[in-house]
C-alpha cells in the first residue's frame, strides 16, 4: 500500500513538473485527486480495510502524498503564470498601430459651439440669456426700437411679410424677425429695470443668398439698463467681448447710425484674414466692422412706458453667424446651413 | 454716390493724406472705404447714413471734413448779379404738402450744346454720362448742393401752368429717357394743362424734356417730400440721384443757392437772359431751431470729462450756432439734430470714440428669473448628450418649399407662409422638422451609412396667423430599424434630466411607421414620438434603407426638467433576486407586464428582461426591504402574488 502511495506520489510529481499549461495541471489533478475516480482518492478509500495499526500510518502517509500533490500542483500553477507572464510581450503581441475602434462621435454644429462661447462670456459680465419669438410684429422689431413706417433705414432690412388668408389681422402687420432688437422691445415692456440681458436668434431678411449674404442668419443682441451708463461704459463692454471673443484681436470704433441708439456707435475688429496688412475682404482697411451698439435712445424707452431721465442704457447687435465663420475660418455662409457629415464631422 | 477729391478741395483745404482722409472720416460716421484714382485724382464713393442727407453733396462733405480737421470752409459761391426781364410768366399752383418749397426761374434765348471740357469730366467722374449743357449743369448743382433741380423746355408746358398732385394710380408717364410707367397711387406729379409733365423727384417727363430746339427753359429745385418719395420709388423700383436725397430729406433752404449756381452756370454756357424773377413758392420760412444740451447731461451720457471750450469749438466747427452752456442753434440742413442726445453725439463722435477711456458698469448684477428667460446650460448639455451618442447637430433653415409639406402628408393651406417668399423652395415656415432632416439623410446616404443627424428648433404653427405658434423641438434620425436604440436614447435622456415619461404604441402619426411607432407622454403632456419612419415617407423623400428617430417637444420637456437629486443609502440588508420565465400572450404588451408586476408591491427594486425567445419570456425580479432581512416565505409569497396578477392578463408561468 505504502509502495503503492510512493508510487502515485512520484508519478503524479513527474507529470505535474512536466506539465505546460494550467488546463492539464487540472487534467492532472482529476487524474489522481478527482473526487470520484482519482487514483489518490480510490487508494484511500480502501484505507478503511487495512488492519487498524497499520491503517493508522498507511492514512497518515497517504494524507502527505496528497499534501505533496496539492502544493506541488500549487507551486506548478505558479510557476507556469510567472513563465507566461514573462513572455506576454511575446506570445501576446498586438498591432498597436491597426485603426482605432471608435466609440460613436457626434459633433457640435459651429453655432451652438459660438453660441456657447458668447454665452460665458455674458454670463461673466452678469448678462441673463433670453429668447423670443421670430415671428415678430412690425411694432416689436421695428417702431418700438424708432424704425417708425416709412423710415430710410428700414431699406437695409427688407423684411417677410406673414400671410395673413383667413386671419382678422392686416397684411404687412406680422413679419419675421429682421434682427434681434425685437427682444430690445420686448425686454423693457416685460423686465424691470436694472437689468442685464443678451439675446440670440435666428434673423430673416429678404436677400439675395451669396458667400456673405443669407435670407435666414443668427444675430445676437446684448442690453444693458441702468442708472448713470456711459457711453465709456459701452467702449469697455465691447471691447471686453469683442477680445474674449477673439482672443488677440485690436478694436477700433467709430460713429454710427442705428435708429434705436443715439449716441450709436460701430466696432470694428482688425480684420481676420490679413492682420490688418490690407486684403480684398477688408478692403485694403485692415479693419472690418463687427458689432452696432450705441447708447439706448429715448424713444426706445418711451415706447416701452420707461422714463429715459430716469434711465440709461446701451445695447449692441453683432453676427452670430458671422462670429461662427471668423472663428472657424469658413468662407461661405452657406456651410452652417449645409447638412453635409463631411463639413459636420469637422467641428 | 461718387466724390472726387479735387472738387472738394475747391470748398476745403485739405493738407493730409486721402488715406489719412478717409479714416478720419470713417471714424465720425461717413464710411469711406471705396477709392480709385483716375487721371491723378481720387473718386471715391462713401457710405451715408440715412439720417445724413447733407453728405450726399460735394459742398456737405467739405463742411464735414472743415469740422474733423478744424479747417476752413471756403464761401459758396457768389451771390449772382443779373438783370431780369419780366416777359415771361408761369402759372405754378403748389400743393405745400408734396413739394413743400419750389425755386423756380425761366431763362430765354438759351443755346442748348455740348459741356464744355470740365464741366463734362465732372459729370463722368460722378459717373454719368453728359447729355447736354442744360442738364448737364442741373446734375453738376445736385452734387454741389444735394438739391434737385429739373430743366423744362418751357414752350412745351401746356397753358403755361405747372399743377403739383398727387398720382391717382394708373396714370402713364413717359420719362425723359424713354421709359413708360405706371404710376402708383400717391406719387408726387406736376401737370401741365392736361399732361404729367414731371415725376418729382424721380424723374422728368419725356413731354417737356430740353432738346437741341429748345430756345427758352424753366429751370426749379424742389424740396419733396421724403415719404411719399420714398414710398413713390419703392413702388416703381426706381431711384435716380435726386429721388435717393429726398427720400432722405432735402434742405429747405438749399433751394435758392442751387437755383442761383444752376442759374449763373446756366448764363455763362448756354446764354441767354433771364426771363422772370425767382419765383419761390413755400410753405412758410424755413427758419433755424434751437436745442439746448448741457455740459453736466453732456459728461453723464459720455462719462468723459471735457470742457466746455471743447464742446463749443467742436459745435461750431459743425455750422452751428452755440450760445451759454448750452443753447444750440441747428441749421436746417441738419434734420438729423434735435434732441439733446443728437447733440452729445455730435460732440462724442468728433471728439473720437477711440479717445475715450474704456471702463464697465459699476451696477447691480442680477440673478431673479426674467420674462423670456432661457436655459442655455441645459440646451447645451442635452446636445453633449446626443453627441455622445454619435448624433452630429445641423441647423436648417426655417423656411421650406410646398413640395416637403406635401410629402410629408401636410396641407399647404394650414401651414403658415410668407407673402414675398425669395423662392417658391423657401415659401412656408416649417410646421415639423422631420422633413428637413430627412432631405440631410438623403444628403448624407452617398458617402456615409450610419448616419445620426439631429436638430433643435422651432415648429411654426397655424393654420394662420391669427394662430400662429412658435415651438422648439428636438428631432433626429439615425439610419436603420434602430426602434430600441432610439428609445435608449430618448430614455436616458429623459432619466437623465428627471422627466417622468410614458412610452406607449401609436399608429397615428402619418410619419411613423404604423406597427413600429410609439408615443411618449408625461402624465397628461405630449412629450414626442419615437420610431421607425414610414417606408412610403422614406420613398417619397428619396431615401433607401430604413430610418429610425425621434421628435421631443422641447419647450415642454424643459417645464418639465427636474435636477435636484436626492441621496438615498445603500441597504444594510441584502436584496434577493428570482428568475421567472413568463409565456406572454402575443396580444399582451411587455409593458402591461411590467406595470402588473411593479404595482404589486413596494419590495419590488427591479426588473430586468432578461430573455426573449418566442415561447417564452424570462424577467429577473429584485426584491429588497430597506428595513429588514426578507425571508424565503416572504419572497415565496411575492412571488405567488405576481404570478397571480400576470394570470389575470392570461400570462403563464412556465416553471
Amino acid at each position: 500500500m505504502q509502495d503503492k502511495l510512493i508510487d502515485i506520489k512520484n508519478e503524479a510529481v513527474a507529470q505535474i513538473l512536466a506539465a505546460k499549461d494550467a488546463r492539464e495541471l487540472e487534467d492532472i489533478r482529476v487524474e489522481y485527486l478527482g473526487k470520484s475516480a482519482g487514483k489518490l482518492t480510490l487508494l484511500i478509500k480502501k484505507l478503511p480495510g487495512l488492519p487498524p495499526e497499520e491503517k493508522a500510518i498507511v492514512g497518515q502517509f497517504a494524507n502527505e502524498v496528497k499534501q505533496t500533490i496539492e502544493e506541488t500542483l500549487q507551486a506548478q500553477k505558479k510557476a507556469i503564470q510567472k513563465e507566461k507572464e514573462a513572455n506576454i510581450a511575446e506570445t501576446e503581441k498586438i498591432d498597436v498601430t491597426l485603426p482605432a475602434v471608435f466609440p460613436p462621435e457626434g459633433h457640435l454644429h459651429p453655432i451652438t459651439k459660438t453660441l456657447k462661447e458668447v454665452y460665458e462670456v455674458f454670463k461673466f459680465m452678469g448678462y441673463q440669456m433670453i429668447t423670443g419669438p421670430e415671428i415678430e410684429t412690425d411694432e416689436y422689431n421695428f417702431t418700438r426700437v424708432n424704425m417708425p413706417k416709412d423710415a430710410p433705414s428700414r431699406d437695409a432690412q427688407a423684411s417677410f411679410y406673414l400671410d395673413t388668408r383667413n386671419s382678422k389681422i392686416y397684411p404687412g402687420e406680422y413679419l419675421l424677425r429682421t434682427q434681434t432688437s425685437n427682444m430690445q422691445s420686448r425686454a423693457l415692456e416685460r423686465i424691470r429695470p436694472p437689468f442685464r440681458v443678451f439675446s440670440p436668434g435666428k434673423c430673416f431678411r429678404v436677400d439675395d443668398v451669396d458667400a456673405s449674404h443669407g435670407f435666414e442668419f443668427w444675430q445676437f443682441e446684448g442690453i444693458l439698463i441702468d442708472k448713470n451708463i456711459t457711453v465709456t461704459n459701452l467702449l469697455g463692454t465691447l471691447d471686453f467681448i469683442l477680445k474674449s471673443l477673439l482672443p488677440g484681436t485690436e478694436v477700433r470704433f467709430k460713429s454710427g447710425h442705428f435708429g434705436f441708439t443715439e449716441p450709436s456707435i460701430e466696432a470694428m475688429i482688425r480684420c481676420t484674414i490679413c492682420g490688418g496688412r490690407g486684403c480684398p475682404y477688408c478692403k485694403n482697411l485692415g479693419w472690418s466692422e463687427i458689432l452696432g451698439s450705441g447708447m439706448t435712445h429715448p424713444n426706445v424707452y418711451k415706447a416701452a412706458g420707461i422714463d429715459p431721465r430716469g434711465w440709461t442704457g446701451f445695447a449692441f447687435g453683432m453676427g452670430l453667424s458671422r462670429l461662427a465663420l471668423l472663428k472657424n475660418q469658413i468662407d461661405d455662409l452657406r456651410v452652417l446651413t449645409n447638412s453635409d457629415l463631411r463639413i459636420l464631422k469637422q467641428f | 454716390m461718387l466724390i472726387p477729391l479735387s472738387w472738394l478741395k475747391e470748398y476745403v483745404d485739405i493738407k493730409i493724406p486721402f488715406k489719412d482722409l478717409a479714416e478720419r472720416l470713417s471714424e465720425v460716421g461717413l464710411t469711406v472705404e471705396t477709392w480709385h484714382e483716375q487721371d491723378g485724382d481720387i473718386i471715391f464713393d462713401p457710405e451715408v447714413t440715412p439720417n445724413r442727407p447733407d453728405w450726399m453733396s460735394v459742398y456737405g462733405i467739405a463742411r464735414e471734413i472743415a469740422a474733423v480737421t478744424n479747417s476752413k470752409l471756403k464761401n459758396q459761391n457768389a451771390k449772382l448779379q443779373f438783370k431780369i426781364n419780366k416777359s415771361l410768366k408761369i402759372d405754378i399752383k403748389q400743393n405745400y404738402d408734396l413739394i413743400s418749397r419750389m425755386t423756380s426761374v425761366i431763362i430765354k434765348d438759351v443755346k442748348v450744346k455740348q459741356s464744355p471740357e470740365w464741366l463734362q469730366k465732372r459729370i463722368k467722374q460722378i459717373g454719368l454720362r453728359p447729355i447736354n449743357n442744360l442738364v448737364d449743369i442741373t446734375n453738376y448743382v445736385l452734387w454741389v448742393y444735394g438739391s434737385p433741380l429739373h430743366v423744362f423746355d418751357y414752350d412745351k408746358i401746356r397753358g403755361h401752368q405747372l399743377i403739383v398732385e398727387k398720382s391717382a394710380g394708373g396714370e402713364a408717364f413717359r420719362s425723359l429717357d424713354g421709359i413708360d410707367y405706371h404710376l402708383p397711387n400717391g406719387a408726387i406729379i406736376i401737370k401741365d394743362l392736361g399732361r404729367i409733365v414731371d415725376l418729382p423727384p424721380i424723374k422728368g417727363g419725356q413731354n417737356t424734356a430740353v432738346s437741341t430746339e429748345t430756345k427758352t427753359v424753366l429751370l426749379h429745385s424742389v424740396v419733396c417730400n421724403p415719404i411719399l418719395s420714398r414710398r413713390a420709388s419703392q413702388a416703381l423700383g426706381v431711384r435716380s440721384d435726386s429721388s435717393a436725397v429726398s427720400e432722405r430729406g432735402v434742405d429747405p433752404n438749399g433751394t435758392v443757392a442751387a437755383v442761383d449756381l444752376a442759374l449763373s452756370l446756366v448764363l455763362e454756357l448756354a446764354g441767354g437772359q433771364v426771363a422772370s424773377e425767382i419765383m419761390d413758392h413755400k410753405t412758410q420760412e424755413f427758419a433755424p431751431w434751437t436745442v439746448e444740451m448741457s455740459h453736466d447731461r453732456l459728461e453723464k451720457i459720455l462719462g468723459i470729462k471735457i470742457s466746455s471750450r471743447e464742446v463749443k469749438d467742436i459745435l461750431t466747427r459743425l455750422g452751428l450756432e452755440v450760445a451759454g452752456e448750452y443753447k444750440v442753434t441747428v441749421p436746417t440742413f441738419r434734420d438729423d439734430l434735435h434732441i439733446e442726445e443728437d447733440l452729445i453725439e455730435e460732440v462724442g463722435r468728433i471728439h473720437g470714440y477711440n479717445n475715450f477711456p474704456k471702463t464697465l458698469p459699476a451696477g447691480p448684477v442680477s440673478t431673479a428669473p426674467v420674462a423670456y428667460a432661457r436655459d442655455f446650460d441645459l440646451e447645451f448639455r442635452v446636445k453633449s448628450l446626443l453627441k455622445g451618442d454619435g448624433y452630429s447637430e445641423i441647423y436648417t433653415y426655417s423656411l421650406v418649399g410646398e413640395r416637403q409639406l406635401v410629402d410629408l402628408g401636410i396641407d399647404p393651406g394650414k401651414t403658415l407662409r410668407v407673402d414675398n417668399p425669395i423662392s417658391r423652395d423657401f415659401e412656408y415656415l416649417r410646421p415639423r422638422m422631420i422633413g428637413n432632416l430627412l432631405e440631410a439623410m438623403k444628403l448624407n446616404q452617398a458617402n456615409f451609412s450610419d448616419i445620426r443627424l439631429y436638430e433643435l428648433g422651432k415648429h411654426y404653427t397655424g393654420p394662420t396667423i391669427g394662430k400662429a405658434k412658435e415651438e422648439y423641438w428636438l428631432s433626429g434620425a439615425q439610419t436603420g430599424e434602430k426602434f430600441y436604440e432610439v428609445k435608449g436614447i430618448i430614455e436616458t435622456l429623459l432619466i437623465q434630466f428627471g422627466v417622468p415619461y410614458e412610452i406607449k404604441p401609436d399608429n397615428t402619426s402619418a410619419q411613423g411607421h404604423p406597427g413600429r411607432s410609439a408615443v411618449i407622454s408625461s402624465g397628461d403632456k405630449l412629450l414626442g414620438y419615437l420610431g421607425e419612419m414610414h417606408p412610403a415617407l422614406l420613398a417619397r423623400f428619396g431615401i433607401k434603407g430604413h430610418v429610425s428617430g425621434f421628435t421631443i417637444n422641447y419647450d415642454t420637456f424643459t417645464s418639465l426638467v427636474n435636477l435636484n437629486k436626492k441621496y438615498r443609502p445603500i441597504s444594510k440588508f441584502p436584496a434577493v433576486v428570482q428568475d421567472v420565465s413568463l409565456i406572454i400572450p402575443e396580444k399582451v404588451l411587455y409593458g402591461d407586464v411590467l406595470e402588473a408586476i411593479w404595482s404589486t408591491s413596494k419590495l419590488i427594486a427591479d426588473v430586468q428582461l432578461l430573455d426573449k425567445h418566442e415561447q417564452s419570456t424570462t424577467l429577473r425580479i429584485t426584491f429588497q426591504d430597506t428595513t429588514k432581512n426578507l425571508t424565503d416565505r416572504e419572497v415565496n409569497e411575492l412571488r405567488a402574488k405576481i404570478l397571480k396578477k400576470l394570470a389575470e392578463l392570461g400570462v403563464k408561468n412556465k416553471d
